[in-house]
Parts: C-alpha cells; sequence; structure tokens
C-alpha cells in the first residue's frame, strides 16, 4: 500500500475496488479505480443471453427470426477475465470468452462453439498524472483496450464475433461513499472498428446454398460511443448489490437491419440496465450473479442476460 | 523492498509473456459449427394453412417507423387515380360485390424474394380470391395514350408498380391479370397478409403483391418503382424458377436403404417442366412431378381455382404453382448428397451458383444428409 494512502483510505480503496471488480460485467468492463500494486482479479463466469425479439433498425420490436414466435437467439458462454495492478497506477486487463451461439429459423437450428475475441488492455489512473489529489475516495482513469479475434471462422452461420479489430478509449470517474460500503462511477468511451480482420478467418460459402455460413463481406463496422453507469453497496461486508447502466452507440444511425443469417448488425444502439448482487464467503472470493436486461435498441437483438460468476483476488507480488 | 521488486519482476515476466503469447498465438481448434434441422422434414402440404403461411413484411427493414397497419374494412377505401378520367373510390363492399359476379380463385405459391435453400420457409402456396383489378380501372378510365406504369400504395407506405402492358396488353393464356384479393384459402385476409386488399400479381415474388392496398396510380413515368427496387431488387419481381428438397432436410440422418425425397419447384414465368436429382455428384436424372389428380384431391376447395376450372389455359404444372416431386433412391450408410435442379416450361434452368440476391437466390440446391 503506497505510503501516502491513510489506513482508513487504503481499506476504502480495498473495498471498492472489490465491490467494483463484483459487479464486473463478464466481458471487459472500464472502471475508475486501478488495482493496487501486485493485486490481481480473476472472474469466471457463464453467460447465458436468450432473445424472441430484436430491436429493427428504427427502434421497432419484432420477432429475431421471421416466424418463429419463441427464442431464437441463444449465447451460452465462457467467460474468463483477469486484472492485474502492475503499480498501483496501472492495471493490466485480459478477457477471453468461449462462446456457444445458436440461432434459429423456422426450420433450421445453427450453432458455433469457438474462443471468440479476446480483449486485452490496460487501465491507468489519471489523477497522480493529473497532478489531482490522490486520495482513493475518489478516482479517475482511462481504460484502453483491444479487443482481438482468436481465428475464428468469422462467416460461420453464427459467427464468434465480427471477425475484425475494434480499440477502445473509456474516461471513468468513480466515488466511494466511505465509511459507508458503497460506491458510485460513471464513464463514457469511444470504440474505434477497424477493418483489420488479419485475426479471424472465413470458408468459402454461396448464399443461398450453403447453410453453416454467410457471405463474407468484411463490412465496416459502424464506430461507437460507449458509456455506463453503475453503483453499488454492500451489506454486512458480506453481500453486494449494484444496479447498472451501459450502452453502445453508433455514431452513424443503422439504416439496414440484420437477418438470422448475417446476425452481427454492422451499426447498433442499445441500453442495457440490470443489477448484480454478490456474496462473500471467504476472503478474497465471491460468488456473484448479474441480470441485465436490453430495454432500448436500434438493431440489436433485445436479450436477457444472466451472467454466473466466481472470482477471486489473489495478491501475486 | 528489493524481495518485493524481485518478486514483481519475475512475476511480471511472467505475466507479461503469458499476455505476448496470448495475443499471438491465435486459438485455433476448438471451433465448431452446425446446422441442424428442426422439423422432421415431413411433406409439406399442397395448400399452406393460413395460420402456418409465412409472413414477410418487407417494408419492416426499409421503412422507418413501420407498423402493421390495422384497418377497418368498413372505412378503408382504394383510391384510383393519376391518368385517369374519373378518380374512384373503391369501397370493400365494392369489391366484395364485384366478386359475387366476376370473382377468381386463384392458386398461387407466394415466395418471398429472399427464400432460398439458405433461409427457408418464406413461401406458401394459398387459394387467392379476389377481382381483376382491370375492372375498376374500366371504371376510371385509363387514358391509355399516356399511361405507362400503375405505382401501388400499401397502407404502410411499401410501394410497387406494373407496367401498363401487364393489364392493357396482350393476354398470356396461363397469366391470370392482376387482382384485387380479399379472401385467402376461404377466409378474410388475416391481417398480416393484408386485410383488408392486396394486390395478386399472378407470377411475382412476395414484394410486387403490395398489402394493405390503399392506392393505384396511373403514371407516365416508366422508370422502375418500388421499396424492394430502392433497396436494389428488380423491377419486374418474376419468380426465377427455383426447387426445394423439403424431406429430408440437409444434415438429416435417415435410414440406410431405399429412402423417399419429395419437395417442390416453382418459377413464375411458366409452369415447371422437369425436375432432376444428382446423387452423390452422379448424373441428373428426372424425378416424378405429382399429378394433377393426386394434388387436386387434397383439398376441396382446389377444384373451384381458375386453373381447376379452365385446364385447356392452364396446363398442368401450373406457373406460379409450386410442383411437388417425389423420388426414391436407396442408399449406402455414411454421408450423401442430393442435388435438385428444376427447369420451366419456357426454358430457364436453375444455374450452378448464385451470388446476385437481387431476382432471388435460385442456385442448385444440395442437401447434404447421412444414412446410418
Amino acid at each position: 500500500m503506497p505510503m501516502f494512502v491513510s489506513r482508513g483510505a487504503g481499506q476504502a480503496l480495498l473495498v471498492i475496488t472489490t465491490l467494483i471488480a463484483s459487479a464486473v460485467h463478464a466481458t471487459m468492463h472500464a472502471q475508475s479505480w486501478p488495482q493496487e500494486s501486485g493485486r490481481a482479479y480473476i472472474k469466471l463466469s457463464y453467460g447465458s443471453s436468450t432473445a424472441s425479439q430484436q430491436y429493427t433498425f428504427d427502434g421497432r420490436e419484432k420477432d429475431y427470426a421471421d416466424n418463429v414466435s419463441g427464442n431464437s437467439f441463444f449465447d451460452r458462454s465462457i467467460y474468463a477475465y483477469g486484472e492485474l495492478g502492475l503499480t498501483n497506477n496501472v492495471t493490466l486487463l485480459a478477457g477471453l470468452p468461449y462462446k456457444r451461439v445458436i440461432v434459429r429459423d423456422a426450420a433450421y437450428r445453427y450453432q458455433t462453439y469457438a474462443f471468440g475475441s479476446a480483449q486485452v488492455g490496460a487501465r491507468v489512473g489519471l489523477k497522480p498524472l493529473l497532478g489531482l489529489d490522490e486520495a482513493p475516495l475518489d478516482a479517475l482513469a482511462a481504460n484502453v483496450m483491444l479487443t482481438i479475434p482468436t481465428g475464428y471462422t468469422r462467416n460461420y452461420l453464427p459467427s464468434a464475433g465480427a471477425g475484425q479489430v475494434d480499440g477502445e478509449m473509456y474516461l471513468s470517474y468513480g466515488r466511494s461513499f466511505y465509511p459507508i460500503d458503497a460506491y458510485a462511477q460513471a464513464g463514457i468511451g469511444y470504440r474505434y472498428r477497424s477493418t483489420i480482420y488479419t485475426f479471424s478467418h472465413a470458408v468459402p460459402c454461396q448464399d443461398g446454398v450453403s447453410k453453416d455460413c454467410f457471405a463474407d463481406t468484411q463490412p465496416e463496422y459502424g464506430d461507437e460511443f460507449t458509456f455506463g453507469l453503475d453503483g453499488g453497496y454492500t451489506f454486512k461486508k458480506i453481500v453486494f448489490a449494484s444496479l447498472m447502466l451501459r450502452g453502445d452507440w453508433a455514431l452513424k444511425a443503422p439504416t439496414v437491419g440484420f437477418s438470422v443469417a448475417n446476425p452481427i448488425p454492422t451499426r447498433q444502439r442499445f441500453i442495457k440496465a440490470g443489477g448484480s448482487i454478490a456474496v462473500f464467503p471467504f476472503d478474497g472470493i465471491s460468488v456473484n450473479a448479474q441480470l441485465l436486461f436490453t430495454p432500448y435498441g436500434l438493431n440489436t437483438v433485445k436479450s436477457v442476460d444472466l451472467f454466473l460468476g466466481i472470482d477471486y483476488r489473489p495478491k501475486f507480488f | 523492498m528489493q524481495a518485493y521488486d524481485e518478486s514483481r519482476r519475475h512475476f511480471l515476466r511472467l505475466a507479461g509473456g503469458a499476455v505476448v503469447g496470448f495475443m499471438i498465438v491465435q486459438v485455433t481448434g476448438c471451433e465448431s459449427n452446425s446446422v441442424e434441422p428442426l422439423t422432421t422434414g415431413a411433406d409439406v402440404p399442397f395448400l399452406t394453412p393460413n395460420s402456418s403461411f409465412y409472413y414477410k413484411n418487407g417494408a419492416e427493414g426499409s421503412i422507418a417507423r413501420w407498423t402493421m397497419p390495422v384497418i377497418d374494412s368498413g372505412t378503408w377505401r382504394l383510391a384510383i387515380d393519376g391518368l385517369v378520367q374519373t378518380p374512384l373510390s373503391v369501397s370493400y363492399q365494392d369489391i366484395i360485390d364485384e366478386e359475387s359476379r366476376s370473382g377468381i380463385k386463384l392458386l398461387k405459391t407466394m415466395r418471398c424474394v429472399i427464400d432460398s435453400n439458405e433461409v427457408q420457409g418464406l413461401i406458401g402456396t394459398a387459394v387467392w380470391t379476389g377481382v381483376p383489378l382491370r375492372t375498376f380501372l374500366d371504371r376510371a378510365g385509363i387514358q391509355t395514350a399516356q399511361a405507362k406504369r400503375l405505382r401501388f400504395y400499401g397502407a404502410d407506405t411499401f410501394g410497387n408498380n406494373i407496367q401498363i402492358g401487364r393489364i392493357y396488353g396482350a393476354p398470356v393464356p396461363d397469366l391470370v391479370e392482376p387482382l384485387l384479393v380479399t379472401h385467402m384459402n376461404g377466409s378474410p385476409l388475416p391481417a398480416q397478409h393484408g386485410f383488408p386488399v392486396r394486390l395478386i400479381l399472378h407470377e411475382g415474388y412476395g414484394y410486387k403483391n403490395v398489402k394493405w392496398l390503399t392506392r393505384v396510380e396511373v403514371t407516365a413515368n416508366d422508370l422502375p418503382f418500388g421499396t424492394y427496387q430502392d433497396e436494389g431488387f428488380v423491377d419486374d419481381g418474376v419468380m426465377r424458377v427455383n426447387s426445394r428438397m423439403t424431406n429430408p432436410l440437409t444434415n438429416a440422418q435417415v435410414a440406410a436403404g431405399t429412402i423417399k425425397c419429395v419437395g417442390f419447384a416453382v418459377s413464375g414465368a411458366s409452369g415447371i417442366g422437369t425436375v432432376e436429382i444428382s446423387v452423390d455428384g452422379g448424373p441428373f436424372a428426372p424425378v416424378v412431378i405429382r399429378s394433377q389428380d393426386t394434388v387436386m384431391a387434397t383439398d376441396a376447395q382446389l377444384a373451384s381455382t381458375v386453373q381447376a376450372l379452365n385446364p385447356t389455359q392452364f396446363p398442368y404444372p401450373f406457373r406460379a404453382v409450386w410442383a411437388q416431386w417425389e423420388f426414391s433412391t436407396s442408399l449406402t450408410a455414411g454421408p450423401h448428397t442430393i442435388s435438385i435442379r428444376a427447369t420451366d416450361q419456357a426454358g430457364n434452368v436453375q444455374p450452378e451458383s448464385d451470388d446476385d440476391i437481387s431476382d432471388g437466390i435460385n442456385a442448385i440446391p444440395t442437401v447434404h444428409i447421412t444414412a446410418v
């Protein structure tokens, strides 16, 4: 623990990073507080996203698949995610999903298993760099992240990801309410969606004939603003609950829809809202659940997302 | 402090190596993809019940804030205007009254232009009851010297057109002129199929058959027009020759030995001429198209269709109506492929490949099955 951090403030920092870590979405999500030096956060979770409806390009709700009234989109994936405090101010981030994605139409069920896009990045606390008060009750961090395909087939129906590299810069500000075990944070980011398809590949596919794939058009995905807002509270240091709102907002509004045959929208906007609950049965370990709904969207799946996870916070050095 | 630094350096070397490795080593070999048929591939009925008839509202993907019109037939009106001597406002009752005098029951397969072996299920066959649009155009008095096209507008703003010659040109014996349709398989049009009145263009893909029809404009503008045309689909919208196997479906497992295959073929340009099958890449050989008697026996209302009542004018297999075929072959245990190729009576043949969706995807479909 750095010398400038008082005992109380240090405890607050640990509490806050623990709380926020428990609220971390199964995929990488930017935060305000870097981990302390040598501290790691490791999370393994199972995600279940299900949808019977989609939001059309202009925000209407319709069946996800034509002439299928029940659930027709299923994402059952396992996520490994980790953070490591290199210093008190710099945290490495990495995540890797193993995706199992299923879509169906009136006649067929299409299923793909594959490692999805890996995420690597860093979180840098900005207050020291800006010469601001370094007390940890509030925090400001820049999160820089890359999303890199792991060699999956981008034109499988369905695919495990968009197949190209994304880069994101996310600024997040957080505030602890210590000695109350609660926090709130908000952030905004920009996601650059490149046309680098080097890290995925495509299989030969003929539209209308091949059933396991779609034509490899390598579209230009629209850049997005990302944003998030969340806050949480710990009851008796055993049970943590949080509420969250997060979203992706394509700079240009979508003008064309997507289909079961090519289910990854090139542009989309959505807001997800929900909450999480975590229980800390042992020191440094939590078991958590997160439930998210999609109350608003353009050109996106109207899914209900449930994540069940277990995380661990070892100290390596 | 020194021990702390060494510990950190050691850890960081390990972690750094892991991260770099993570970035450069692509995780492959853990990927699989499967396509599994959800249905048994049971025989498809010749007439598709309204309850299971597909509906694809093309405007949903192209018209902002699209909603399905909910129309009261008592207040609905069809405007016929433009290059006419007397603009008309036609009521639902006007059409029902006319149906009692000159109603036509047309047997027609409706196929969405994006229906394909890849995106299946957007096809079905129904008996459509209506009256010739010409009946009302004649009452309005078309200015035929100037008029080039009819533009159709739905209450959802979906649009399409036909050339004026489709109605006032030389008649084609086996082609029924465009109809204002109120009933589908003997029941009033369901809401999602265009209640109270939709256009039916005998030879056309779904997008040519405007639902919730509210206006017919007679125009001198001879350019293509329509919601789907704006998205690059062909203006004529004639269903290209196509075929499908409906049982067994791709990736199905069947018992080794003799299996029966069934499916359909359809063309808007003419009736189906031949359907041929190739097993495991062998030569194509013709298969049996179900007879007219067999088909007509499947539903009583088929006997009153214009095609059944005028067999000379409408030779079987009918234009724009799916021709159901069947075929038996013996398969040994193992994987097999079955390809289907249809040719219509106008000589149009399904191509080996088709990457152009503008006129529909109609390449020769190949079904992969495994005999066990």
